[in-house]
Parts: C-alpha cells; sequence; structure tokens
C-alpha cells in the first residue's frame, strides 16, 4: 500500500494542473447546468460541458501513459514496481480525481434543483460514478495502455472514428429490424464481450506488457459493435428478448368495430417505396385496469383460399394499450400485390405480438395548488413562474408543468387528469368541458438505479395531449381538444415497473375484404369493409 | 555461480535475427564488457537479460531466474542502465532519487548522498533540463544507491566526454567489489582498463567471451620465414586467421597461441622456419574477429 500511495503521490504532483483545470471546467459545467441563464451571455458557453469530459480524456491518457506500457525504453520497466501496485494506484487516480470532482458537481445539481439530498440517493449515485468508469474511463484507459504517447492514441481514435463512418455505410436497414428487446439484449450480450476484452486488455498490459495480443483483443471488442448490430434482429435473439407465452396471455386481441359496427381496414398505397400499408384498428380487451401493454413490434400472417399464405417481417414499434386507452392501429407494410390478394381472397389473420407488460400501482392522487409539489416516484414537480394560480399553459404542446427527478426518472410513470375536476377557467366563447373525458401522461424513465448522464437532473414536462372520452366514440366533440392542467387541478400518478417482455400470437380472424362503397379514398386511403366470417 | 547465463538464445525480428545462438555466462563479481560494432545485438542481447524483450528461443537466467521472471520485487537487486533509456524528465533530480527510493530496501542514502557530491549533480534541476551526461549520472545514482547485486549498463559512457566517462567508471569500479558488472560498449579503449571478462558480438553472434587476460595472451601476431619461398598449405589451421605469405615469409594472426605447441604446428607446416610472435592490441583482436565472422574457438569459456 505505501508504494502505491507513493506512485499516487507522485501522479498527483504530476497533474496538478490538469486536477486544478479539470475540477475548474467541472465546477463551471455544474454552476452552468444548475443556472443555465446566467450564462446566456457567454458565446463560448457550448464549450462549457465538453471541456471537462475533454479534460477527462487528457488525464485519463496522460495517467496511464506516465508510466507507459509500451515499449522497453521506460525506466520504470527495470524498476522494482509490481504490476498490482501500479494498477492499483492508477485506478484510485482516476477514482479521485475524475469520478470524486463529478460526484461532488452531480450532488450540487441535485441541491440546486431543489431536491432534497438523502442517503438514498448514495446507491444512486455510486451507480451513476461506475457507469462513467465503465463507459468512459474504461476504453479510455484500455486504448491509452495499448498505445505509447498521447498522439498515438489520438490517432487510434482517429481511427476508429474512420472504423464506425465505415460501419455506417453498411445498409443495416436492409437487414431485418431489431426490435427494441432485441437491441436490448444484443447491446447487454455486446457489453459482456466488451467489458471483459478491455479488462483484459488493462490487467495483460499491467502484467505482461505483451502490446500485440492486447492490441488485437481491443480490435476484437471492436468489432463486436457490428456483431452486435447484425445479431440484434435475428430471430434467437428475438426469442431470447421475447420468450413465447406459455399460458394464455393477460388480455386479448380483437378487430375493433367501426362506426358502423362491422370491421373494417383502411389501405393507402405510397409509391416509393412501392407498398401498401394496412392500418387494422385493434382493441385490446379484458385487460387488467393495471396493466400496461408496450407494443414493440409485430408480425402479421394471412392464410387465403388453396394454400396462399403471406407473412410480413417483424415491424418496429406500436401502439400502447391500457384499460382507458385500450384501441390503436396496426400498420402493416407489404407489397401491393399483397393488399390486392387480401381483398379478394377470404383470408384469415393472425398477428404475432412482440410487447412489454407494465404493472402500474394504484392511483395517487396529487395536490397541484401549490408552485413545487411532490409526486410519487421522487419527482418533485413546479409551475413556471408565469403562469399564475388557476392559469392554462399559453402553448398546446406545454402543460405548464414541469418535473425533475434525480439521478433517473422513474420506470414507469402516468400522470392523469380527468374533465370533470378541471380548475381550469373557461376562455371566451369556450364551452364547458364535458364530464366524462380524461387525459394521460406516460413516461419512460430506467429500472437502473441511474441513468447514464453527467446531469443527474432529469426534468420532463408532461404534455397530456387531447382529452379523451371515457367511452370511446368518433362522434365526440371534444376528441380534439387539447388537455391542460391548471394550478390545483387534481392529479393522479400512477408509478409502475416493468413485468418482463414476451410474445404471443392472436387471431384477429377473417380480413378478407370489400371495398367499402360510401369509403373514402385519395391520400389518406380507402376503407374496406371485413366481408362478415363464413 | 554465474550471475548470467543464457543458452543458445536467438531473437528474431520479422526477417532480422538480431541475436543467434548466443550463450553467455558471466561469472558473479566479474564486469563484464560486452563489446561490438553498431548493430551487433549487444542491446537487444542486454534487454532479453533484463526482460525487456522475449527470446524468440533459449534460455536466460539472471541471478538465479529465469528472465522471463525478472520483474517486481525480483528487480530489488539489479541495476539497469541505458543510454536510450525514458526517464521521468519531469521530475527533478532529487524528487527522481527519493521516488526511486522507496522501491528499494536497500537504498543506502549515504551512498546516494556520496554519489550526488561525487557527480556535482543539481539536486533542484528538472531532469529535462540536465546534459546528456548529467542524466546519465542520475540514471547511475538510481541504480548504484541500492547497492544491488548486478549492474547492468547499456552503452552509458557512448558520447560522454572524457571527464563525465571518467566519474562513472571510477564510480563503477568502487562498487566492483560488491556486484557483478555487464556492461556493453562499442569503444574499447573506454573500458579495457576496468573490465574483467570480455565478450564480443557481431551480427547478433557471440564471437568471444572469456577473461581478458585470457584473450590478450592466446592472439598473437605470427611471422614465420623460412630460407627459400614457403609451401602455402592448402587449407591453414582454424586458429591461423588473415593468412598471408609472399616468399619466403608468411603472416597470420594465432587465436590459440602456445608458444611450444604453436611453434611446432608451424614447422610442421612448414618445415624448418623461425617464428615470431607479437602481441596485438585488443582493438585488432575485434577487428580479426569481425572481418573472419566466426566464433573465436574458446568461445564457450568465461
Amino acid at each position: 500500500m505505501k508504494i502505491v500511495l507513493h506512485i499516487l503521490a507522485k501522479d498527483l504532483r504530476r497533474h496538478w494542473i490538469e486536477i486544478t483545470l479539470y475540477v475548474l471546467a467541472f465546477t463551471a459545467w455544474a454552476w452552468q447546468t444548475g443556472h443555465p441563464a446566467g450564462w446566456m451571455w457567454l458565446p463560448q458557453r457550448d464549450l462549457v460541458p465538453v471541456l471537462p469530459f475533454l479534460l477527462w480524456f487528457i488525464l485519463t491518457v496522460r495517467v496511464v501513459q506516465g508510466e507507459s506500457l509500451v515499449g522497453d525504453r521506460e525506466f520504470w520497466m527495470t524498476r522494482p514496481y509490481r504490476w498490482g501496485h501500479l494498477m492499483t494506484a492508477k485506478a484510485i487516480f482516476l477514482i479521485l480525481f475524475l469520478n470524486l470532482p463529478l460526484l461532488v458537481a452531480q450532488i450540487a445539481l441535485i441541491h440546486f434543483a431543489g431536491i432534497p439530498l438523502s442517503w438514498s440517493l448514495v446507491p444512486g449515485l455510486l451507480f451513476l460514478q461506475l457507469m462513467f468508469v465503465f463507459f468512459l474511463t474504461f476504453p479510455v484507459a484500455a486504448l491509452a495502455s495499448i498505445t505509447e504517447s498521447f498522439v498515438q492514441w489520438g490517432l487510434a481514435v482517429v481511427g476508429m472514428a474512420i472504423f464506425f463512418v465505415i460501419l455506417s455505410w453498411i445498409p443495416f436497414g436492409k437487414l431485418p429490424p431489431g426490435l427494441e428487446g432485441g437491441e436490448n439484449v444484443s447491446s447487454v450480450l455486446g457489453m459482456a464481450l466488451i467489458a471483459p476484452a478491455l479488462a483484459f486488455v488493462l490487467v495483460w498490459q499491467f502484467a505482461r506488457r505483451r502490446v500485440w495480443p492486447a492490441r488485437f483483443v481491443f480490435a476484437a471488442a471492436l468489432l463486436v459493435v457490428p456483431l452486435v448490430i447484425l445479431l440484434s434482429g435475428t430471430p434467437l435473439i428475438r426469442s431470447i428478448a421475447y420468450p413465447r407465452l406459455r399460458t394464455a396471455p393477460s388480455f386479448q386481441l380483437a378487430i375493433s368495430p367501426d362506426d358502423t359496427g362491422g370491421r373494417s381496414y383502411n389501405r393507402y398505397d405510397i409509391v416509393y417505396p412501392r407498398e401498401a400499408h394496412l392500418q387494422i384498428p385493434v382493441i385490446v380487451v379484458q385487460i387488467d385496469p393495471d396493466t400496461i401493454v408496450d407494443l414493440e413490434g409485430l408480425r402479421v400472417t394471412f392464410n387465403g383460399d388453396n394454400g396462399w399464405r403471406w407473412q410480413s417481417a417483424w415491424i418496429n414499434g406500436g401502439p400502447r394499450f391500457t384499460r382507458d386507452s385500450p384501441q390503436g392501429d396496426l400498420d402493416i407494410p407489404m407489397p401491393p400485390e399483397v393488399a390486392d390478394r387480401l381483398a379478394a381472397a377470404h383470408a384469415r389473420a393472425s398477428v404475432e405480438l412482440a410487447f412489454g407488460l407494465d404493472r402500474m400501482s394504484a392511483p395517487i392522487p396529487v395536490n397541484t395548488a401549490s408552485n413545487r409539489f411532490s409526486v410519487p416516484g421522487s419527482l418533485v414537480c413546479r409551475w413556471f413562474n408565469n403562469i399564475a394560480p388557476g392559469d392554462r399553459a399559453p402553448f398546446i404542446s406545454f402543460s405548464g408543468l414541469e418535473c425533475t427527478a434525480p439521478l433517473r426518472l422513474p420506470e414507469v410513470i402516468e400522470f392523469r387528469i380527468d374533465s370533470a375536476a378541471s380548475t381550469c377557467p373557461l376562455a371566451e366563447n369556450e364551452s364547458p368541458l364535458p364530464t366524462g373525458h380524461f387525459a394521460t401522461n406516460l413516461m419512460r424513465g430506467t429500472s437502473l438505479p441511474a441513468d447514464f448522464d453527467p446531469d443527474p437532473v432529469h426534468k420532463t414536462i408532461p404534455n397530456f395531449g387531447y382529452w379523451r372520452p371515457l367511452i370511446p366514440s368518433d362522434r365526440d366533440p371534444k376528441d380534439h381538444l387539447t388537455a391542460s392542467p391548471c394550478r390545483g387541478t387534481p392529479m393522479t400518478v400512477r408509478t409502475g415497473v416493468s413485468e418482463g417482455r414476451s410474445r404471443a400470437t392472436f387471431d384477429l380472424g377473417s380480413i378478407g375484404a370489400e371495398k367499402r362503397p360510401n369509403g373514402n379514398s385519395g391520400v389518406s386511403g380507402s376503407i374496406f369493409r371485413i366481408a362478415p366470417q363464413p | 555461480m554465474f550471475a548470467i547465463q543464457t543458452s543458445a538464445v536467438n531473437k528474431q525480428f520479422r526477417r532480422v535475427r538480431a541475436v543467434r545462438d548466443v550463450s553467455l555466462q558471466v561469472e558473479e563479481g566479474a564486469v563484464y564488457a560486452l563489446m561490438g560494432p553498431n548493430g551487433a545485438g549487444k542491446t537487444t542481447l542486454i534487454k532479453l537479460l533484463m526482460n525487456l524483450m522475449s527470446p524468440t528461443d533459449g534460455k536466460i537466467s539472471v541471478l538465479g531466474l529465469g528472465a522471463s521472471h525478472l520483474e517486481g520485487r525480483r528487480l530489488e537487486s539489479i541495476g539497469y542502465v541505458s543510454e536510450n533509456q525514458k526517464l521521468p524528465n519531469w521530475m527533478t533530480v532529487g524528487r527522481f532519487l527519493a521516488y526511486c527510493r522507496p522501491f528499494y530496501p536497500t537504498w543506502d542514502i549515504a551512498l546516494e548522498q556520496h554519489l550526488v557530491k561525487r557527480f556535482d549533480l543539481p539536486l533542484k534541476r528538472r531532469l529535462k533540463h540536465l546534459s546528456r551526461g548529467e542524466r546519465m549520472k542520475a540514471a547511475l545514482i538510481s541504480a548504484l544507491a541500492f547497492r544491488p547485486r548486478l549492474i547492468v549498463l547499456d552503452e552509458p559512457l557512448s558520447g560522454l566526454d572524457p571527464l563525465v566517462r571518467d566519474d562513472l567508471i571510477e564510480s563503477l569500479r568502487e562498487r566492483a567489489a560488491e556486484s557483478t558488472v555487464l556492461l556493453s560498449s562499442h569503444d574499447l579503449a573506454e573500458i579495457e582498463s576496468y573490465s574483467s571478462h570480455i565478450g564480443y558480438m557481431d551480427q547478433g553472434r557471440l564471437l568471444i567471451s572469456e577473461p581478458l587476460s585470457s584473450v590478450r595472451s592466446r592472439f598473437r601476431s605470427v611471422a614465420v620465414t623460412g630460407s627459400a619461398p614457403l609451401s602455402i598449405p592448402a587449407a591453414p589451421p582454424a586458429e591461423w586467421l588473415h593468412f598471408t605469405s609472399n616468399g619466403a615469409t608468411a603472416r597470420w594472426i594465432e587465436t590459440a597461441w602456445d608458444p611450444e605447441r604453436s611453434a611446432a604446428k608451424a614447422r610442421e607446416v612448414f618445415g624448418t622456419v623461425e617464428v615470431s610472435a607479437d602481441p596485438i592490441p585488443l582493438r585488432e583482436v575485434f577487428l580479426t574477429m569481425a572481418r573472419s565472422g566466426r566464433p573465436s574457438s574458446p568461445a564457450s569459456q568465461s
């Protein structure tokens, strides 16, 4: 330990100017982030968030290369250094002088945001430091350990940038699309390969200093990146990310009835790329009131007469279903010939959904009367200063409410307001809001203890969209009225946790259709009435 | 007991074979001068000994340990200085020595101060602001102050002015009683008076490796003179290098001189001749070896 501290003291003596600059840069960054208005006069204000991380890189490289691990001319190589001591000293230095100022700056930012500091923040703050070590220090240090000088390190970074530019030319868009869950799984897999590779590079270099094997492993770790992109859309990864449900799903999916009580879908064609899109309106039924179904991908299969069969590729994304908003459209691109044939054939449709389920808590009422108020999920919300009590925000996309959370937004959070309880005064000539309407805003954060962001204060402005009737109806006149809360508007909040991802297939029944005689056509497409099931 | 022992060591850099089948033995307590022209492979061999490189094949033992194990605590008894070593130039001399101190349990502060005084080094000056000779002195102090069992110096004297050179040699001489010294040089005059053993490398091969006195005694410039033109042998004996003849006289460099045996051999080849032998300077010995490009017969002796 004595030698570790001895090397640490030497590095501190050598790099005190860089450390001072780094601390100043982080102080400036924290001050600017916490008080953005005070920096508007500074033309170079955009540099302030960049500078601390530039110095982070420089300091990491210089400290690791202080005892260069490449070459055979360094005086220390023939001195009785023990590699464990040297590596420990470097690690302590980097954590102490890179992470500690960042940690202090982050605590200050949480304080500036008016969020009370408490011990409950400690695990998240430490986790955030760990992420910075993993995503910044670790790769930079690994590259520094296999390069001889800062210039060589810089050239290697340029080389990597060129590699990624070339990588971006690969037409990944032509590959099967990777769904969110698949991307998560392949990213975790990628990290599980890259992290040990970088750890090997560092340990190998400190212990053995045989640079070529280490460089080879580093290059192999780089190649994991395209591998991850390639893997994300593969059936194997998809089946890991979305395991097929072994039991019956907790909800059912059906084509939702149109305003005539029948079933129909909309078709629109686009010229380039030449394809037809079917928009099939669906409704989720038998859904638990505390469950949110987040559709992340879907694949449709048509089975028609004479054994005709067509299956779409996996389509990324999809609507989100809750008990309050059970409807949505499945938008399926296909060759126009398929859509044409579908219209004439007695085809049946089934859809395979890849989805995530969230379990929501019971709604908790929130008192919005004061200027600042707490919200479940560690959020603190405030009304903007220029919104007087009882006033509405002046813009459609702006509710006038801003919420902040330390370290991360809750995994799932839903704000809800009801028209019956609206406290907003009516504008001139504005009809009173009918009761039986509601508006929600659902946001997603992370399940991790912290989000990878130097700024630990996560801000969000809940946007409630439009008032929606509790009982959906096309004829509802308030369907497109902007929903806004005002100070004092009763609000409920539900937080949720992910219950994982799954895959299930639903039979949508007959899809064979005929063009609806009174269906509109043109840019928005044509409505096809689905023929009654034979 | 050998402080250094290598067996058939080779080092290949792509197409270049920098060290070829080197078998070297350095006795404990010896001052071994490794000679050879630039590019002979001396520095590579020293780097192999110091575990700065791995040999392509062959075995290396330093202070009884395989060279590949030479790291960490095992370097506490080895002082190494190289002319092209990268020192922490941002440090002052004093800070540099203070930094090295805790790594060595046997560091002798009195010896350090003695050497600093002897070398007249400015302790408060940064290493990067020192002259080459002063930097070498600082490096040497850091390699001597812990009284190492083995001192390895790679071209420590090249390019230094005579005054500095004498200072360095003198301090090494003081340490010689308690250490084994291996130093490389391409200038024989620098170290001839100081070494007990000598090795000569050329093109990666160790051509000579033996006590200096042995080299001096076994190399002779031999001349034979007959009364009539001499009959020239088709293949002169292997120990005769640079054989030339001119009528009744023949000359060569004898590499295994023994007054009686060598004279008898000459008479056996030429008949009745007058044999004269003169000692030759070491410089000429090495030039002869370099030109002939083959190992001297007793090279395996040390």
